[in-house]
């Protein structure tokens, strides 16, 4: 039994450690290559290769993520990827091998986790269980497959000005499906000084819409557009495409019911399981 | 109502509290209920001046450092009603008396600026949820954290369960807090996660309570240097928390977070 939980914590281990020779070789993990359509592919290749793991009948993979040291290890690590990733300069590790590595771990203990609470329920669904591991599994491959494919774009506009050209974070130039005109832009202040609101009027492909703080508007299924700041001589408008969007909100909503399943049910389901 | 008011709810309240907490070591039969009528005395005290605030700011007081802690001394001592109320631990009123007027008092001491602006991305319908939720939560932790701190002393496996409910309670709280301000932060600024320090704090401090409620369920059987074990978890978890909630105002890798407003 120790030998096979030693078993356990050393190939998990040789997984983590494969990432950070990866990361050592070529550096941080190049996002554009893994954008649309690979991401979904991997996405699949990931899920497919699960469930053909999960199906073999002596898979020691699935003994492996069954265990509670995968459990215990992949949230271990991922504590510990945040709190290197928490004394950091915002974005500084995300996007490196090993962090990849610890949410792929995560995501995997996840899945094997939830098919066996499918295969045990027996009829019989445990909501509180389904919908906290679900709810958090899909929230974090939405957020895990679809960062490649989130755009961040930013344009400034002076009043009267029209474009549909933004650019990325890193200057690159991109041109927008729809032409923004900026109409009118203002900031109401407080008597002291202090901004209350700002808000811009936009003719979004000649259609007049108002964009405010906190009140982004919907160009498509999958865009939104915001304002950020607003100076005397310009508004800068930040455009943000996110496919998988619907997908974590999706988990969010999960996992919200999970937790009030969890506050009403309290540790009982849990004890019970111990007994 | 202004904070120029304060001290005399503060005092007010105070001193309903401490007569609770007093009360809880009392020998007679009914001090239950009288403790626990005292504290709510205090507690409604507190909130009228909560909801006096609020009116006179017109808007709600959760912007500035100071006015969460105004709403932290309010739930810890719903969190040591609620603990007392349940379990009968005689010490948990005087210690969330005692918690809550650490808060009052630094109020009283160094009042943070409390004017009547907020910004604009603060101006949104899920910001009193998100807040509110949050300060419930980090309430019933901290009274969790008080067992985890017995628990190092005296371990008993008791204690262990006692504290698993109010973990259980503080992460449904937390975890609700951490993803409407996820859905906040969507229509803020385009992102439900960004790992912003406060993200990633946040998401640290979520991981350690479900890292020792899984624990709970591997571990067994309990021994000593288990319970004692599962107790320095649960405090190095709320130390997260801390760091979440203001230490990171102190790290110089958050001052450029989108999540400092007032220091």
């Amino acid at each position: 039994m120790n030998r096979l939980k030693l078993n356990h914590l050393a190939v998990l281990t040789l997984f983590l450690s494969a990432a950070v020779v990866l990361q050592n070789a070529f550096g941080d993990i190049p996002l554009e290559f893994f954008s649309f359509p690979v991401s979904l592919s991997l996405f699949l290749l990931w899920s497919a290769g699960c469930f053909l793991c999960w199906s073999s009948r002596h898979s020691w993979i699935r003994g492996l993520f069954l265990s509670s040291e995968a459990t215990v290890f992949s949230l271990s690590v991922c504590v510990l990827a945040c709190l290197v990733t928490g004394f950091s300069a915002k974005g500084s590790y995300t996007n490196t091998w090993w962090f990849a590595a610890d949410i792929l771990l995560l995501l995997t203990t996840l899945f094997f986790v939830l098919l066996r609470g499918w295969r045990d329920a027996g009829g019989h669904i445990r909501w509180g269980f389904v919908l906290n591991h679900k709810g958090l599994m899909i929230l974090v491959l939405s957020l895990f497959f679809g960062a490649a494919d989130t755009e961040v774009l930013r344009l400034s506009l002076s009043e009267g000005e029209a474009s549909r050209i933004a650019r990325s974070e890193d200057g690159e130039v991109h041109s927008l499906p729809f032409e923004l005109q900026m109409q009118h832009y203002s900031t109401e202040y407080y008597d002291n000084g202090m901004p209350r609101a700002h808000s811009a009027e936009v003719l979004i492909d000649g259609v007049l819409r108002t964009i405010e703080v906190n009140s982004p508007v919907c160009c498509g299924p999958f865009c939104n557009v915001y304002l950020v700041s607003s100076s005397e001589d310009y508004c800068v408008l930040e455009v943000v495409r996110e496919p998988w969007k619907y997908l974590t909100l999706l988990g969010i909503l999960m996992m919200i019911s999970g937790a009030v399943i969890m506050f009403i049910k309290g540790p009982t389901a849990a004890n019970l399981k111990r007994q | 109502m202004t904070w120029t008011h304060f001290i005399y709810f503060a005092v007010s309240a105070i001193l309903l509290f401490a007569a609770g907490s007093a009360v809880a070591f009392a020998p007679f039969k009914k001090k239950y209920v009288l403790a626990v009528s005292l504290c709510c005395l205090g507690l409604l005290v507190f909130a009228s001046f909560i909801a006096s605030l609020w009116i006179s700011l017109s808007r709600p007081p959760f912007k500035t450092l100071g006015e969460t802690r105004l709403w932290y001394s309010f739930f810890v001592m719903i969190a040591g009603i609620f603990t007392y109320a349940k379990w009968k631990y005689d010490w948990v009123l005087s210690f969330s008396t005692v918690l809550a007027a650490v808060f009052i008092i630094i109020n009283c001491v160094r009042p943070q600026i409390h004017d009547q602006t907020l910004m604009p991305a603060l101006q949104s319908a899920w910001f009193i949820p998100h807040v509110s939720v949050y300060m419930f939560s980090y309430a019933m932790l901290g009274a969790a954290s008080l067992l985890a701190v017995l628990a190092m002393f005296r371990p008993q496996e008791k204690l262990l369960q006692d504290a698993d409910t109010l973990i259980y309670i503080g992460l449904a709280f937390l975890t609700f807090g951490m993803l409407t301000g996820a859905i906040w932060a969507k229509q803020a600024w385009g992102h439900y996660w960004n790992w912003d320090p406060k993200e990633t704090w946040a998401a640290l401090t979520w991981l350690l309570y479900a890292l020792y409620i899984h624990l709970r369920l591997f571990v067994k059987p309990l021994d000593d240097k288990k319970i004692r074990l599962l107790g320095a978890l649960m405090i190095i978890a709320f130390a997260c928390l801390q760091m979440c909630w203001w230490g990171i105002n102190f790290l110089p890798s958050a001052q450029d977070s989108v999540h400092v407003y007032a220091k």
